[in-house]
């Protein structure tokens, strides 16, 4: 095995091991690709059946009026906050660790915001007269309701996409060229394109930079904003477990740990399919899981706030909900979200375990998982058991609404792996910035 | 030099796609074939004939509410009783069958228009339903289309077609600023 | 049928939208000749009457473009005074049921029904009987009706006469002839008396479910509710002797838990209590009081009764000092072996407490006194089984399923050559039938019906005929006159019609009744007011000297377990509402089960047999065995099983399929002196092993401190209406303005302590607002549709609860929940303060229903309203009973109660027509105009004189989850809550 730290590469290096995944793709690669494909169709007819039968195909009812779709939409959103804040935040704080990795999580956001952003429509009883919610004039004469966290979630979420998307392609603008440099025939045409000209002279860099300085600055707010107005839609309603101040901190919380946990889950594995050692090191994981850490210390501390609050309040109906949530029916998902959250990040105390990916790997997904389950117990247990005792009940999942959701995961998997064949997932330019100067190198 | 002669095609071609849209949206409307070759121009035109003689239930009901082919008959039996589109509507009285009149003006189905209060109103059947005195045809576009609200977005916005909700809106808030009606404003009037 | 063949039948001039938005061009239609009074698009009334059991309340019915879209009660009505009950408000499913018959139908030689021509039909029915008139076999001919009380009973008699036939039989399978048996028995009076419950001060029910079922359960609600209301400082009482928890047990004041069949042990022993202590009525016979009951030992009846005896004597002076009080008894579900002597005890009690002639008025005697006798319908059953009946007409009676199976009633059909069935719904009797000629439905018929002595209910056809049937009367005349070969206007059956015959029996009523006036003039008033009524005197009845057969049990000598407790169901009756989907929907108000059917299984036997709820439990008597699921209950008397009866039809249409099994399997056949003894069996329970979970939509009956259904105690009640004090009400500071309302604000009240709990809004609501049924599996996965509920809570010890009736809509919040989170206005406030749905702007994202409270939103799951659609909820002919002033919702949209908007926007016309404002009672709620006891007040909060605003500033009332602050417009009033029987 390559060990990281051993061995400098150089420019050269750089240019040859990243542009190097992006040619001739393994038949592992392709097996991978038709597995998600297969799962994403399958989620593409469950849509389609929903939408031609109806919402009961799902298996919502009352009073879970929402469910595994809005739990996968905080989630996918959730997911979209490591990716800014690495490249933004830290740019801006000028981590330079961040650099071999920035670009992979930049990629996660931009498509976990994606497969978030379709959950709203998959979750809408007409999907089709979504578009009411733009505000556009129209014949009419109505406009969205202003008042309601959903058209917040509608400005959000498309703020935050449209950044990202602009941040993530300025980013890419001096690597897609290095590709379209070191390409030929159509491939260097349409590189051609998408590099917009750039030649690398000191004029464009000059912009360049200052352009991405500012996109950070830009996207660095939208990191906390996003979330806290996701979580919103829950803390404004007036929901037994919901109706909280703490929900916009606590999610954004969250959100950067579980992102974390998916960029876990995305890089591990590109170290030895794309050979990364020497540029996603064990400093970085060490680095990412001590955030991991530190994001699961706090959100401990948020779920002791809550049942604290739910029971130092003195209302009864938060402490019923409290109760039931965690001795009824979903009491093995409230345990389930503890045990991930708030019992797995500990052993990252290790720094043995810090930096074995294989640890490393298993805690990201118990995570991930205890993620999802946490924004399903806000939404499934606790709409479950609110003010209204006539109306209490249990949702069961059908096959129509599970299908949607783990093709949801297709669907963010097959951008992935498609993005990682056509653009460099680890920035060239960076990575040489981060590297000693040619020039001062007597070696070359 | 290429580039720019592509541009300015893309241009005049988006141009042109505006102005049919702009003209079919004002174009006259297609009418549909009735059974009878009823004029509204001779009737409620050349003879003056009152709307609410034929359509006598505008005042009671919801529904304007069409003649009852006796009540055509009461006039045609002598006036006009050669012609041939007469003798059609003989022969459906004879046959005791009713006309099957093709519906012109139509609002959806979670659209309750009620003719009464308008009537109450005073507010006259040509406001909604066109110069009918002087159609020998009548046809009408109605009800929302896309065209109209993309127009609005570019800002070629004409008044809102006949019979969607803006129109109707229009109508109402200009009525009670103008003339102190309390027409109505609140959704769940017409949709409930 | 299509849209467009209704219309051409109708005739209306113009097509009012239906279902959805067709792109194909719409055609209208306009009337050839149109009618006098028929306005499209304007609603005219008439009036008639309710058959959907032998209370015979007077209905109008709401005629809209031809078609009937809504029943209401007939406010001019003596016996409901406006209001209806469940199944009165789901008759139009009868009128429209998918499954009607749609024409004669014979069945050949293979057995399958045939269509065939009406005249063929008739003619092949005439052969058959003048061949048997010929050969003088006339008593080969057997009549079979239900209770017929008017015209067309009258004609049938006369039709049998002409004839030659055997007298009719009147067969109602519910005819509480232990009552009947009883009056001869004390009053020398063949006849079920008036029970005047409004003037009652106590009303001592043993098992008459009064409320339900029993005799006229809408006249009994209002009269309970009046006897029962706080006013004045004055509040009647009402105790109920049952072991099963009945819906009217609920709304007792004391209910008493005895062991089954011991109603007639507790009546003896209150008499005697009342004749120790010297509290009857002046002027009472002791002597014969004395020799009737012997000497019946108080402490042995308090034993084996399971009713201590201090509550016996409690109870017995409650009733004697009322003054006057009314005792009541025999609900079908304790009607044993001695139901005439349960009887014969209770007109005792009655007579020993000074009600007779006060509370219990023989004069106006109930209509069901003309029913047969259990006797005589064996006795039929026996003559066909003998064979002697050639020809057997069936005219809406269903015996294959109302008689127990043990009677072998559908062996007997099979042997008679020629059975005539006129039932329009195909049912298990009319499967046996050779030749179905269809009857008219009662709203589409001539007729009349008399419930009481002095009222005869006057029904006109409200329609033209759904599909092609015949009027029965029609057709008995055509084949009687076919049959004797005599002509028109000769011969015994001269009238052309039936109609012609029924104007000539109201030319007699007419003469008694009006003699001065012009019979037209008359008959129109008729027509209008719907039949006449008039005042009968009481008759002064005297107590004989009698002797009960007191040894006699209640159930079978010797049998063992647990006795069976079957019980006529409010929602189905006898069994004929199982077809509508209405009110199998409807859930049931104690077990809040829908679709189903189930046996009440007591917690402790249930537990011994290692029974859970949904369990398939065999339950076999000597006479039979059925299987159904289990229903868990804590406060069914450990000693009985209850079953209700109605449910477990094979031949009832696409809605009664397949819905549990038939008590009346269990039952002897054998008839006793009150006729069939329903309570006499006693059962083995065995677990099967099978589950059929149970749709139930109420989660819990426990509140869980919530106070959603308040009460207050008698006397602070009174203490409260006497300082007048209106609660201090918490105030929920705002940093938003107050709203202001321009003109009005709708609101509504809600009288806890008046409702009942028999779910008639429920259904009034569905049928006025267009709302679907969604089936057994989407009610039990909380999917149900229903605008309104009657929800049932409980609160002490489990096997003796409180109950609680709350019914729960929309409550039109002032700071709505639901109002803010819409993203696109779907859900806004009205300027009259109502909280309004926007179906069509509607996006389905199902947040308001999630920051709703009380979660009483209703969303869309399924495409219930488009016919393409697998969940369509309105198969032909349906569609046709639909308000076509309420849209009807589409798939993905979120719906709820709008307080009648349509109906406030019509009360708003009519009374700008007249240049005036909207007062009390231009617009009624639908669920108002139904409620029974009239607990549902709709106003405009705005007038401070209106009733709603004056009753909204009671003392007792109360907002339910006042405490979140979202200020809704229904003010719901403390159920007024007794000590009784609670020491």
């Amino acid at each position: 095995m390559r060990r990281d730290d051993a061995h400098q590469p150089t420019y050269a290096d750089v240019n040859r091991d990243v542009i190097g995944t992006l040619w001739t793709p393994s038949p592992a690669y392709f097996g991978w690709m038709s597995i998600v494909g297969l799962i994403l169709t399958a989620g593409i007819l469950a849509w389609t059946w929903q939408i031609y039968i109806g919402m009961g195909a799902a298996g919502k009812r009352t009073p879970q009026n929402w469910a595994m779709y809005i739990t996968s939409f905080v989630f996918w959103i959730g997911i979209g906050h490591a990716g800014t804040l690495i490249s933004a935040i830290l740019y801006l704080f000028r981590a330079r660790w961040r650099t071999s990795i920035y670009r992979g999580a930049e990629a996660m956001t931009v498509f976990a915001v994606m497969t978030a952003g379709l959950f709203p429509l998959i979750h809408a009883g007409r999907m089709w007269f979504a578009y009411w919610l733009l505000p556009y004039p129209n014949q009419r004469y109505l406009w969205p309701n202003f008042r309601s966290p959903l058209v917040w979630d509608v400005f959000a979420i498309s703020t935050y996409l449209t950044i990202s998307v602009v941040f993530f392609s300025v980013g890419l603008l001096p690597d897609i060229a290095a590709i379209r440099d070191a390409s030929t025939g159509w491939k260097r045409k349409i590189y051609g394109v998408l590099a917009l000209g750039w030649e690398g002279t000191d004029r464009q860099w000059r912009h360049y930079r200052r352009a991405y300085g500012l996109l950070a600055a830009l996207a660095t707010p939208l990191v906390l904003s996003v979330h806290s107005v996701v979580s919103w839609d829950f803390a404004m309603a007036l929901v037994p477990g919901w109706h909280s101040t703490l929900f916009a901190p606590f999610f954004v919380d969250g959100a950067i740990f579980s992102g974390f946990a998916m960029v876990l889950v995305l890089i591990i594995p590109m170290r030895p399919l794309f050979n990364l050692y020497a540029y996603i090191t064990n400093r970085h994981l060490d680095a990412i899981a001590k955030l991991i850490l530190v994001t699961s210390l706090v959100l401990t501390y948020f779920y002791v706030c809550e049942a604290f609050t739910a029971w130092y309040s003195g209302d009864h109906f938060e402490r019923a909900s409290l109760f039931w949530k965690a001795t009824r029916n979903y009491a093995w998902a409230f345990w389930l979200q503890y045990f991930c959250n708030s019992l797995v990040p500990l052993v990252l105390f290790s720094r043995r375990a810090r930096i074995h990916p294989p640890t490393l790997y298993v805690v990201s997904i118990l995570v991930l998982i205890g993620m999802w389950f946490e924004r399903f117990n806000i939404i499934v247990p606790g709409l479950g058991h609110d003010f209204y005792p006539y109306t209490w009940g249990i949702y069961y999942p059908t096959l129509t609404d599970t299908l949607i959701v783990i093709g949801s995961f297709a669907w963010f998997f097959i951008l992935f792996l498609g993005f990682i064949k056509v653009m460099p997932s680890v920035s060239i330019v960076e990575v040489k910035e981060t590297l000693p100067h040619p020039l001062k190198d007597p070696h070359h | 030099m290429r580039r720019q002669v592509g541009v300015g095609v893309a241009t005049l071609a988006l141009f042109a796609a505006i102005l049919s849209l702009a003209h079919s949206a004002g174009a006259q409307p297609a009418a549909p074939a009735q059974p009878i070759a009823f004029s509204h121009q001779i009737h409620a035109g050349q003879y003056k004939i009152n709307c609410q003689y034929c359509h006598a239930d505008a005042r009671r009901s919801e529904y304007a509410g069409l003649p009852s082919v006796s009540r055509c008959m009461g006039c045609h039996k002598i006036t006009a009783a050669d012609r041939p589109e007469i003798q059609k509507l003989a022969a459906f009285f004879n046959e005791k069958k009713p006309i099957p009149w093709v519906r012109v003006f139509k609002v959806p189905e979670y659209v309750h228009f009620p003719h009464k209060p308008h009537v109450r109103a005073e507010v006259t059947c040509q406001t909604c339903h066109g110069p009918v005195e002087t159609m020998a045809v009548v046809g009408a576009t109605t009800g929302q289309n896309l065209t109209n609200d993309l127009l609005n977005l570019l800002g070629l916005a004409r008044s809102s077609t006949p019979l969607t909700m803006g129109w109707c809106v229009e109508c109402h808030t200009t009525m009670n600023a103008t003339k102190q009606t309390k027409a109505p404003l609140e959704c769940v009037v017409c949709h409930h | 049928m299509k849209r467009r063949d209704f219309f051409k039948i109708v005739g209306a001039s113009t097509a009012a939208a239906m279902t959805g938005c067709a792109r194909s061009p719409e055609q209208i239609l306009p009337l050839v000749i149109p009618p006098d009074n028929l306005v499209p698009g304007v609603a005219s009334w008439f009036s008639s009457v309710c058959r959907e059991c032998p209370a015979g309340c007077g209905v109008v019915a709401r005629n809209r473009e031809g078609r009937i879209v809504k029943l209401e009660g007939n406010p001019d009505h003596p016996v409901n005074r406006g209001t209806l009950c469940i199944r009165g408000q789901a008759g139009l499913q009868g009128l429209y049921n998918p499954d009607r018959v749609r024409g004669p139908l014979r069945r050949d030689a293979s057995g399958a029904p045939k269509p065939v021509a009406w005249e063929e039909a008739e003619k092949f029915l005439a052969e058959r009987l003048a061949a048997l008139i010929k050969d003088k076999q006339g008593r080969r001919i057997a009549v079979l009706t239900q209770l017929e009380s008017g015209s067309l009973g009258r004609l049938m008699d006369a039709w049998g006469g002409a004839l030659g036939a055997r007298r009719r039989v009147a067969y109602e399978p519910f005819n509480y002839e232990a009552v009947r048996a009883a009056s001869r028995v004390v009053f020398g009076r063949d006849a079920i008396p008036d029970y005047a419950f409004e003037d009652a001060n106590v009303v001592l029910s043993f098992g008459a479910d009064f409320l339900e079922t029993w005799l006229s359960p809408v006249a009994h609600a209002r009269g309970f509710a009046r006897m029962h209301a706080l006013a004045h400082g004055r509040a009647g009482t009402s105790i109920h002797v049952e072991p099963r928890l009945s819906m009217t047990a609920a709304n007792a004041d004391e209910w008493i838990r005895n062991t089954p069949g011991t109603e007639r042990l507790l009546a003896v022993a209150l008499l005697k209590v009342i004749l120790d202590e010297g509290l009857q009525a002046p002027g009472v016979d002791l002597a014969a009081l004395r020799g009737a009951i012997g000497a019946p030992d108080v402490g042995a009846i308090a034993r084996q009764s399971g009713v201590p005896a201090e509550t016996i004597k409690r109870v017995a002076r409650a009733l004697a000092k009322a003054k006057p009080g009314l005792a009541v008894g025999g609900g079908v579900a304790v009607t044993g072996i001695d139901a005439v002597d349960v009887q014969v005890a209770i007109h005792l009690l009655n007579y020993a407490t000074g009600n007779v002639g006060r509370t219990v008025r023989f004069g106006p005697d109930s209509a069901f006194g003309k029913a047969s006798s259990y006797a005589d319908v064996l006795a039929l059953t026996e003559s066909m089984r003998r064979g002697e009946i050639e020809v057997l007409l069936v005219v809406h009676a269903n015996p294959v399923f109302t008689l127990p199976a043990t009677t072998a009633f559908a062996d007997a059909l099979k042997k008679v050559p020629l059975v005539v069935s006129f039932a329009n719904q195909p049912d298990e009797t009319s499967e046996h039938a050779h030749l179905i000629l269809p009857d008219l439905h009662p709203l589409e018929s001539w007729g009349d019906f008399s419930p009481r002595e002095g009222v005869v209910g006057l029904m006109q056809p409200t329609m033209a005929p759904v599909f092609g049937s015949r009027a029965v009367g029609d057709v008995l005349i055509a084949v009687g006159r076919q049959a004797l070969r005599s002509a028109e206007g000769k011969g015994p059956l001269r009238w052309a019609t039936f109609q012609d015959y029924l104007k000539e029996q109201w030319r007699g009523i007419a003469r008694e009744v009006a003699p001065g006036t012009p019979f037209d003039q008359f008959w129109e008033e008729a027509l209008r007011r719907g039949g006449v009524w008039r005042g009968v005197p009481t008759v002064p009845v005297k107590a004989q000297p009698v002797a009960m057969a007191s040894k006699r049990t209640a159930t079978e000598d010797g049998a063992q377990g647990p006795t069976l407790l079957t019980y006529p169901s409010l929602r189905f009756y006898d069994g004929r509402g199982a077809n509508k989907p209405w009110l199998q929907e409807a859930p049931d108000s104690m077990t809040q089960v829908a679709w189903d059917s189930w046996a009440e299984i007591p917690a402790e036997r249930a537990r011994t047999l290692q029974v859970r709820q949904g369990d398939l439990v065999r339950i076999a008597s000597p006479h039979g065995a059925i299987e159904l699921p289990a229903y868990i209950s804590e406060s069914l008397h450990p000693d009985a099983v209850a079953i209700p009866i109605g449910q477990g039809h094979t031949r009832y249409g696409r809605y009664a399929k397949d819905r549990g099994a038939n008590p009346l399997a269990l039952l002897p056949q054998a008839p006793t002196p009150g006729g069939l003894a329903f309570l006499s069996v006693r059962l083995t329970l065995t677990k099967t092993g099978g589950r059929r979970p149970l749709a139930i939509p109420q989660a819990t009956a426990n509140q869980d401190e919530r106070e959603l259904a308040q009460h207050v105690g008698l006397t602070a009640a009174r203490e409260l209406e006497l300082r007048g004090a209106v609660p201090e009400k918490a105030s929920h500071p705002s940093m938003y303005p107050d709203l202001k309302y321009p003109e009005y604000r709708w609101g509504m009240t809600i009288d806890v302590d008046s409702c009942i709990g028999c779910q008639a809004c429920v259904i009034a609501c569905k049928a006025e607002n267009n709302v679907p049924v969604v089936g057994k599996e989407q009610v039990a996965y909380g999917r149900d549709m229903h605008w309104l509920r009657i929800e049932r809570w409980q609160e002490g010890p489990p096997h003796h609860p409180d109950t609680l009736f709350l019914p729960m809509l929309c409550q039109h919040c002032e700071v709505a929940p639901c109002e803010p989170v819409c993203p696109v206005f779907a859900s806004y406030h009205t300027q009259e303060g109502l909280n309004a749905q926007v179906y069509n702007r509607c996006v389905g994202t199902r947040y308001c229903n999630n920051n709703c409270p009380y979660h009483v939103r209703r969303f869309n799951w399924w495409d219930y309203g488009s016919p393409a659609s697998s969940s369509y909820a309105f198969p032909d002919p349906l569609p046709l009973q639909l308000n076509p002033d309420v849209t009807v919702r589409q798939l993905g949209v979120m719906e709820k109660c709008t307080m009648c908007i349509q109906r406030i926007i019509g009360g708003k016309d009519r009374a700008r027509d007249e240049g005036r404002k909207v007062t009390d009672g231009d617009i009624l709620t639908a669920c108002q105009q139904t409620c029974p006891t009239q607990a549902i007040v709709f106003g405009n909060l705005k007038d401070p004189s209106s009733r709603a605003s004056r009753v909204s500033r009671s003392p007792r009332g109360y907002h339910v989850l006042d405490e979140l602050g979202t200020r809704p417009a229904i003010t719901y009033l403390k159920k007024v809550t007794r000590d009784h029987g609670k020491t």
